[in-house]
């Protein structure tokens, strides 16, 4: 947010910005594919200033 | 009659380029490539004694060699250390404003000149910098303004930005006009009657960026990934760096459906890479879109990702990467693009 990214979908640590090492293999990679869904579903959204968008 | 030590890097002493990046501190007696251009320009008055060179690796890498090259410079018992120019040279910049500011810590004053963007910069210290050009294209100018700034040095002069000075300038202590309580009320005035400016804190500043339109169709555009996560082939064969990174990379997803453990590292120096190197997906989610580029939800992912390590990134390279990013993508036709941050 304070360097101005326009969407931004949190994630769960900064070591691991696409995954959740405490899951399974199998729970981690659904975690995965929620959160890029959740990025697609941003560049669909119009924003006029940092956003965030939370992973459904 | 000042004495003057200049420092500079191998490939200026004319000892080699990269693969001489490994020369140890060295100390010659006279000036050597630019410095005898430096030791024109200072006038007969001021005297370059000695020039001390390093390799670019050398001096960047383990902090110990500058303790080194300042034994060498200290030798000379100089009235002045000069580093540079280091234009937007990274590693040569980073060990210019190191051999500055352990001089400066050391009694010794010093000057560096590098291009402000240089990411070495903010390393200097309390010793002065003064701005260089971008290439050694610009040796001339570079080294007049350097010339100048020695010269005002060794007069006993502070150098400002009216010498070509850049960088934080150190905090002086000073008596103030009236107090505290009242400046702030004045400043509060000032606001209130519309001075959005003025202010004793002047605060870094970044772009603001318009946000990009929307993209509805991606099911039928072109995805990149992209990240600062400094993901690379295991061997890290184009040397990103894992902090201050001063360039990006660019590397094939032809035929992966995967980033299998062992063939991809993380290079960053900011946060552990265990979790990365066991799963490189947990740094580029290739997996995961390469699934949604089969079902269609996405047009077709860009063939390659674009990396960079985003560690101590001086704004001024993290500026120049993400114009370097957008005509790159843009170029390849590419609509929208996932940044994974580390």
């Amino acid at each position: 947010m304070r360097v101005g990214a326009p969407r931004i979908v949190p994630t769960r640590g900064i070591p691991y910005p696409a995954g959740d090492p405490s899951l399974g293999p199998a729970d981690e990679a659904a975690w995965r594919l929620r959160l890029v869904q959740a990025a697609m579903a941003a560049l669909g959204t119009p924003v006029k200033q940092p956003t965030v968008f939370e992973v459904a | 009659m000042s004495r003057v030590v200049h420092y500079i890097n191998q490939f200026f002493a004319g000892v080699g380029g990269e693969d001489s990046a490994d020369t140890p501190p060295t100390s010659r007696d006279e000036p050597v490539g630019p410095g005898r251009r430096l030791a024109q320009l200072i006038g007969p008055e001021h005297e370059v004694v000695a020039t001390v060179f390093c390799g670019d690796d050398h001096a960047s890498g383990d902090p110990a060699v500058i303790a080194e090259i300042i034994e060498l410079i200290g030798a000379h018992q100089p009235d002045l250390v000069v580093a540079g120019p280091a234009f937007t040279s990274g590693r040569y910049g980073l060990a210019c404003a190191r051999v500055v500011a352990a001089a400066a810590a050391a009694g010794i004053p010093a000057v560096a000149a590098m291009h402000p963007d240089n990411p070495g910069l903010d390393e200097a210290g309390s010793a002065p910098v003064v701005a260089s050009g971008e290439v050694a294209r610009r040796m001339g100018p570079s080294l007049d303004t350097l010339a100048a700034a020695v010269r005002r040095l060794l007069a006993g002069e502070e150098l400002t930005s009216d010498d070509g000075r850049v960088g934080a300038v150190p905090r002086r202590s000073r008596v103030a006009d009236d107090n505290a309580a009242n400046r702030a009320v004045d400043l509060v005035l000032g606001r209130l009657g519309g001075d959005t400016n003025s202010t004793e804190v002047p605060l870094p500043r970044f772009d603001r960026v318009t946000p990009a339109a929307p993209v509805d169709d991606l099911g039928a555009v072109k995805l990149a990934l992209v990240t600062e996560s400094a993901l690379v082939p295991d061997d890290n064969p184009d040397h990103l760096e894992s902090a201050r990174a001063t360039k990006w990379l660019r590397y094939g997803l032809e035929n992966r459906d995967t980033l299998v453990p062992g063939e991809w590292r993380s290079v960053h120096g900011g946060f552990s890479t265990v979790w990365a190197n066991e799963d490189p997906h947990r740094l580029l989610p290739l997996d995961v879109a390469r699934r949604l580029e089969g079902d269609g939800a996405i047009g077709s992912l860009y063939p390659a990702y674009l990396v960079t390590a985003g560690n101590g990134t001086s704004v001024g390279n993290a500026r120049r990467f993400g114009i370097e990013w957008a005509a790159d993508l843009r170029h390849s036709e590419v609509r929208a693009a996932i940044l994974t941050a580390t």
